[in-house]
């Protein structure tokens, strides 16, 4: 028995859990998410609807978003489906200890932003939105041992911090992060779904 | 006491899951939720007849949970780990874990 059968168990369970993100499709689709919610937050705060349609979409604004991730949840497992089961194989990963650990950073998140909200001038909560998201990127990263998602959560980190800085409000902020998050998403994405498509499609 | 004997520690442990090739079967299926016959042919790198034949083992042992159903309109065979499964496998970790922790 050699130390190394612990250590290839833990290799395997680190090739296996990078598998869901060996495609890119995620980052597609939530990139793709995450742009459609910064696109109508933007038409919100212009005003750029009709009053009452205006009171509408805010009241149920939420609801929304809500709603957008399920079609996203949705539209990714067809495009799994379509393009990517049939050449590697079906499977879903195991989100047990994973989403513990997400559901940890989302209340210290939620506990963050609240504590500082109400205690602390909007430049802390706009740092510690930055933070939080970074945190989340963190989490991601470690799971996923990919270091784009290192990347990705640098952004929203310096908009959190220029934010502060330049005394942005919570809601500019996050819609900031928001964008380009999304928009890093998406090229990220992009560019992961071209190489496994020439990986696996090539191997035939 | 066997258990407290380093030797009886080892023979104690469940060679079902001992097994290098059930062992990667395992722990792939450890990660994922559920996986068909594919993504763990790919993962594991065994032959398709090895493969086939470690699959049975372990469902006849009660460790795998097997189901068949469809993605889209092709036919598909899922596994998943059972919770006698989950449980062995985190306790034969656990056992090479401490086994290997007392040779040092």
């Amino acid at each position: 028995m050699e130390n190394g059968n612990v250590e290839e168990v833990n290799e395997i369970r680190k090739k296996v859990r990078r598998t869901w993100w060996e495609d890119g499709l995620e980052e597609i689709v939530w990139g793709a998410v995450l742009l459609f919610v910064s696109f109508g937050w933007f038409v919100l705060e212009a005003k750029m609807l009709s009053s009452n349609i205006y009171r509408v979409v805010q009241f149920l604004w939420a609801i929304i978003v809500i709603g957008c991730c399920f079609v996203g949840y949705w539209i990714h497992r067809k495009l799994k489906a379509k393009y990517v089961w049939k050449k590697t194989g079906y499977s879903i990963p195991s989100y047990n200890k994973l989403a513990r650990v997400l559901l940890v950073v989302t209340f210290l998140f939620g506990g963050f932003l609240v504590f500082s909200y109400f205690l602390f001038s909007s430049r802390i909560s706009v740092l510690f939105l930055g933070l939080a998201v970074f945190m989340g990127s963190l989490v991601t990263f470690s799971s996923s041992g990919l270091k784009r998602f290192l990347v990705v959560g640098f952004f929203p980190l310096v908009i959190g911090i220029v934010g502060s800085i330049a005394n942005l409000s919570l809601g500019t902020s996050l819609y900031l992060m928001v964008f380009v998050v999304g928009v890093v998403f998406l090229i990220s994405g992009i560019r992961v779904y071209r190489e496994f498509k020439k990986k696996v499609y090539n191997e035939g | 006491m066997k258990g407290e004997n380093p030797i009886g520690q080892i023979l104690e442990i469940d060679r079902l899951i001992h097994e290098p090739s059930r062992l990667a079967i395992l722990t792939i299926l450890f990660g994922v939720k559920e996986a068909d016959f594919n993504f763990i042919l790919r993962m594991s790198g065994l032959t398709r007849g090895n493969l086939s034949s470690h699959l049975s083992k372990l469902e006849d042992a009660g460790y795998l949970e097997v189901k068949k159903g469809f993605i889209g309109k092709i036919p598909n065979t899922v596994y998943r780990l059972s919770k006698k499964g989950r449980k062995s496998y985190e306790s034969y970790i656990k056992k090479m874990e401490e086994i290997i922790k007392k040779r040092k």
